[in-house]
């Protein structure tokens, strides 16, 4: 027989949601603050970096990872804000300015990330025209270069080649001919670089018989000798050098020794100047001395 | 009496460990409902109160965060009686009231209503040392007090010192400092069955935490319910609950006698089930809803509907008045507030100054309790309510809850116990020697 007051609220009891054993433990751990920042941020955490580990462990996800970390450098790199297209030297002759451009090695277009501008500016400075070189990155891509030149101011005989060498003495350039810079003086010997600002005021105050000097040599790498044409030395001393040019240039103007025949003027005694005389001069003295002997005895 | 006063010290260490970190949870353990509170103390507020700014400044020690009430099972007439039932009951109540809280709480203090409380009226007599009394001469006198032979298998749980006497004088408060000769002290022994302790101990262990603490719940009820007053010039508490009635006595601030009525809330609802011939849901909501114990005349013209699924329609339609309802339930309230009554006359509560009986608990709500309990307790009958507390939701200030706030109270404020204070020495005998060669045994 059915119930007849079925639509009767029920008077069920509600049962009572006593926690399991297992769940009351838990929510303990769960209010206890170490745990709780355990399980809510160490655990998560010890998984992410398990996870990170096992996945980076994957050789190919390492390689597929590197890739697209250069692609996406290389996509940087190549933007044409970075690019640089051009090279501008100012105020450079020509055949330097191919030296440094070969120097520099630079192939353009070139993204200014791979420019290691440290390694181009060693590479030029190892040019010996250049004595410093400043290189800028201006905006449109242009890599500006700014030397400051080495000037030669000597040429120097070596044993192979001859040698452009500025005032400090440094090497500037190889020449073929001297005939290449007749308008600087030639230097021989050894031991040359240091003294160079010496020879030049040694042929400053030769100037009367510029027009006749072939150059200077050193001399035992301690003294000068000027080598006039004619095979005409004058032999400087160690020191005072400059004044005894002066004092043979004095000796020149008064009595023309210079033009007269003689092989060696010997200023290396300050107190005593000696002229060597050429063999043929000495011949011809010999002579006259002869003759004079023979005038002497016949008479 | 040395174990019990070890076990009560360690407890009282518990809880002053639990009150040092600031949080505890209030068990009421009832039959018909377990409440746990989660209260959480102010230390400032706490270390003041000490400093002597009185009961009153360790109200505001506390706050209650937590509160969950769920219905009990496994307890009979106030005592555990499934243990596994009443277990997930307490893991049920502790959750719920963690949660709200979101904390989570290790010390538990306790109480129950059962397992035959008595009390005993012990005093001692000690010849003070150096002329006025020191701590080590209250410890002298406790430790002398002449305890009686309560019985195997019963333990104390309180042990109040309630008056002290320096020679002559009496009703001193704090004898300390004082001179005199002779210091002799009035202390209250309550004993319960051990059994039941036990069972709590197991219980609460069983749920992953720690006594800090037990009381009996007339003790705690009549805390919260009695005003200051009635517990100064004397009172009784009467605190009707599910399973058993807790009758208990106060004089000077002190609890000077407890006892239980095992009759209580349940025995009604059963009666009213049987009589009715209901489910007892049926009943507990007839009596919680129709309930009372004066009929009047107009009780004879409201019928209530008895609702009942067995399919007999005669049986599932019968309709009662609501003077039957209070027929059945008159008799029963009766018998519980004559139980009451035997047992303040037993205590000798006639001869109080002042005779004010306070009904609290969930059964003092039945309509009409007061006019018959002033029939058969004295005249001088009010209805108590806990006091209000700190946090303590809405639904939870009614009667039901005074021996929950009043353990509240009680952990704020603890009343001075026996093991409060240092036993001589020579209580102990080779004791502490034996211990430490023990100790030295069990770890090396």
């Amino acid at each position: 027989m059915r119930p007849l007051n079925k639509g009767a609220k029920r008077q069920r009891v509600r049962r009572d949601p006593a926690p399991s054993r297992l769940f009351y433990r838990w929510q303990r751990i769960w209010l206890t603050p170490l745990y709780r920042r355990l399980i809510s941020l160490g655990l998560p955490m010890a998984a992410l970096v398990a996870g990170g580990h096992v996945l980076w462990s994957d050789p190919d996800v390492q390689a597929q990872v590197t890739a697209s970390l250069v692609r996406a450098r290389e996509s940087v790199e190549r933007r044409p804000e970075f690019q640089v297209q051009l090279i501008r030297l100012q105020d450079v002759p020509d055949d330097l300015a191919t030296q440094i451009r070969q120097a520099a090695n630079i192939n353009l277009p070139i993204s200014s990330f791979h420019l290691d501008l440290d390694e181009v500016k060693a590479r030029i400075e190892e040019i010996d025209a250049v004595r410093e070189v400043s290189l800028f990155l201006r905006a449109g891509g242009v890599l500006e270069v700014v030397i400051d030149q080495r000037i030669p101011v000597v040429i120097w005989r070596g044993a192979k080649q001859l040698e452009m060498l500025d005032a400090e003495g440094i090497r500037v350039g190889y020449l073929d001919h001297r005939t290449d810079r007749p308008d600087l003086p030639l230097l021989a010997g050894q031991g040359v670089g240091p003294h160079i600002g010496q020879a030049l005021e040694i042929l400053d105050a030769a100037h009367p018989v510029a027009d006749r000097i072939r150059g200077l040599v050193r001399v035992g790498e301690r003294r000068w000798d000027i080598v006039l044409d004619r095979g005409q030395r004058v032999m400087l001393p160690e020191d005072d050098a400059v004044r005894s040019v002066e004092h043979a240039m004095a000796m020149q103007m008064t009595q023309d020794v210079l033009s007269r025949d003689i092989s060696v003027m010997d200023m290396r005694d300050a107190r005593r100047s000696i002229l060597r005389l050429s063999e043929a001069a000495l011949e011809e003295r010999r002579v006259q001395q002869a003759i004079a002997k023979d005038v002497d005895n016949n008479l | 009496m040395t174990t019990l006063y070890d076990s009560q010290r360690s407890l009282r260490h518990k809880r002053r460990a639990a009150l040092q970190r600031g949080l505890v949870a209030i068990l009421d353990i009832g039959t018909s409902k377990i409440a746990c509170f989660i209260v959480q103390f102010d230390q400032s507020v706490q270390s003041s109160a000490q400093m002597g700014k009185g009961v009153i400044a360790s109200h505001g020690a506390f706050r209650v965060i937590g509160v969950a009430t769920t219905r009990s099972r496994g307890v009979r007439y106030g005592e555990i009686d499934a243990m596994e039932e009443t277990e997930r009951a307490v893991r049920t109540a502790i959750q719920a009231a963690q949660k709200m809280a979101n904390t989570r709480v290790d010390h538990v203090i306790a109480c129950f209503s059962g397992a035959k409380p008595r009390s005993y009226g012990v005093t001692g007599e000690v010849l003070v040392e150096n002329g006025s009394v020191a701590e080590q001469d209250i410890g002298r006198v406790l430790a002398a007090c002449d305890v009686p032979d309560f019985g195997a298998g019963r333990e104390a749980i309180h042990a109040m010192p309630i008056n002290f006497a320096l020679d002559h004088r009496t009703g001193l408060g704090d004898p300390r400092g004082q001179i005199g000769n002779k210091l002799s002290v009035d202390m209250h022994l309550l004993t319960v069955d051990a059994h039941v302790l036990d069972n709590l101990l197991a219980c609460i262990k069983r749920c992953d935490l720690e006594l800090a603490g037990v009381v009996s719940s007339a003790y705690a009820s009549a805390i919260s319910a009695l005003v200051e007053d009635e517990q100064e010039l004397g009172a009784a508490c009467i605190d009707f609950g599910g399973g058993s009635t807790g009758v208990s006595v106060f004089f000077k601030k002190h609890m000077i006698f407890a006892d239980s009525v095992r009759i209580g809330g349940d025995l009604v609802t059963s009666d009213v089930s049987q009589g009715l011939q209901v489910p007892r849901e049926e009943a507990e909501r007839m009596k919680t809803v129709h309930g009372g114990v004066i009929a009047t005349g107009m009780d004879d013209r409201e019928m209530i509907d008895l609702q009942s699924e067995t399919g007999d329609w005669h049986h599932d339609r019968r309709r009662i008045s609501r003077s039957d309802l209070i027929g059945i339930m008159r008799p029963r309230v009766e018998e519980i507030l004559e139980g009451a009554r035997a047992r303040l006359d037993a205590a000798g509560f006639e001869f109080l100054p002042s005779q004010r009986i306070v009904l609290t608990g969930g059964g003092s709500q039945i309509p009409g309790l007061e006019g018959l309990a002033s029939r058969i307790l004295g005249q001088q009958v009010r209805l108590g309510r806990p006091l209000r507390i700190q946090g303590l939701p809405q639904a939870a200030t009614g009667p039901a809850f005074s021996s929950a706030v009043g353990l509240s109270l009680y952990a704020a404020h603890p009343q001075d116990e026996c093991w409060d204070f240092n036993l001589p020495i020579e209580r102990f005998g080779g004791r502490p020697l034996r211990r430490a060669a023990q100790w030295f045994r069990d770890n090396w």
